[in-house]
């Protein structure tokens, strides 16, 4: 409850920030506050369910109702991971746009930013508690290893693969897609603008490439001894 | 193809993390095999078999059309 207790005074510290510069700050300094409020908040609810599923999984439940609540424990485990992700990438971005934009009137946006991104990365790593319960066969591999992404992968059996391989053929047409159209609108911002993106538009096309790539290499067979 | 493991899982009173722990495989591959969304590889379904004391055919049914 330690966690929670502390999010929650830096959470109020930070309204009181937002609150108190709110006339000397710019509209911009003002909405990244915002957004820094928010990864709190998405941090406060990821530490609120992750003490409800400690709470539920010390619960005695009757014989017949023993599945779904196993279901909804694990259900609340990914919520938690979606908050976290959320909270990562959003500080990731709030650090990089303050950077740009505020690093000399208001340091102190992106420096919230920068500090959130740290906590958001340490809540990052699995927990081994919450492991324990929605995954209990699960064992950590040593990090300090050669092999750790084929231990991890071996520590998941046929069934986990078959979900993680089907979510990330979603994830890969989606990224595809996504790059495709994010290209073509930075192209017509460009020319309606007069705002050259080509950096931009070039680094997508490198990427592009190196998905597509990477992904038809890794399906290639190997050659026959 | 169709499968008996909910009915034989309470005929052994087992719920789904139980029988994932004796057949040493996750609560998830269980569910996802009693609500048909994935098909067992051959030795996940010989050890869920092996944990009700029933030939493999007696567990996972296929019908006809899919045999042939």
């Amino acid at each position: 409850m330690k966690i929670l207790v502390i999010y929650i005074i830096i959470f109020l510290f930070a309204l009181n920030d937002l609150f108190s510069h709110f006339n000397d700050r710019a509209l911009d300094a003002n909405l990244l506050m915002l957004v820094n409020i928010t990864i709190l908040l998405f941090l406060i609810i990821a530490r609120f369910q992750f003490y409800k599923i400690i709470r539920g999984s010390q619960q005695q439940v009757e014989k017949d109702k023993e599945d779904s609540h196993c279901v909804a424990l694990e259900r609340k485990a990914y919520t938690i991971t979606s908050f976290i992700q959320m909270a990562l990438s959003l500080s990731f971005l709030g650090l990089l746009i303050g950077f740009l934009l505020l690093r000399e009137t208001a340091p102190s946006v992106p420096f919230w930013s920068f500090t959130l991104m740290i906590i958001s990365v340490f809540n990052f790593f699995p927990n081994p508690k919450l492991m324990r319960i929605t995954n209990p066969n699960f064992q950590f591999p040593d990090p300090q290893s050669n092999h750790y992404n084929q231990e991890i992968m071996d520590q998941f059996d046929d069934g986990e693969k078959y979900v993680i391989l089907k979510s990330l053929l979603k994830v890969y047409s989606v990224l595809i897609w996504g790059l495709v159209i994010l290209a073509s609108g930075l192209m017509y911002y460009s020319i309606f603008s007069g705002n050259s993106q080509l950096i931009s538009i070039i680094g997508i096309g490198i990427l592009l490439i190196l998905i597509q790539i990477s992904y038809t290499t890794s399906l290639k067979p190997n050659k026959l001894k | 193809m169709k499968t008996r493991l909910k009915e034989l899982r309470a005929r052994d009173g087992l719920n789904q993390t139980e029988l994932a722990k004796k057949a040493r495989i996750s609560r998830q591959t269980v569910s996802l095999i009693e609500r048909n969304e994935y098909m067992p590889s051959l030795l996940i379904a010989i050890r869920i078999a092996k944990v009700f004391q029933e030939p493999i055919e007696n567990v996972f049914i296929f019908s006809e059309e899919e045999l042939s």
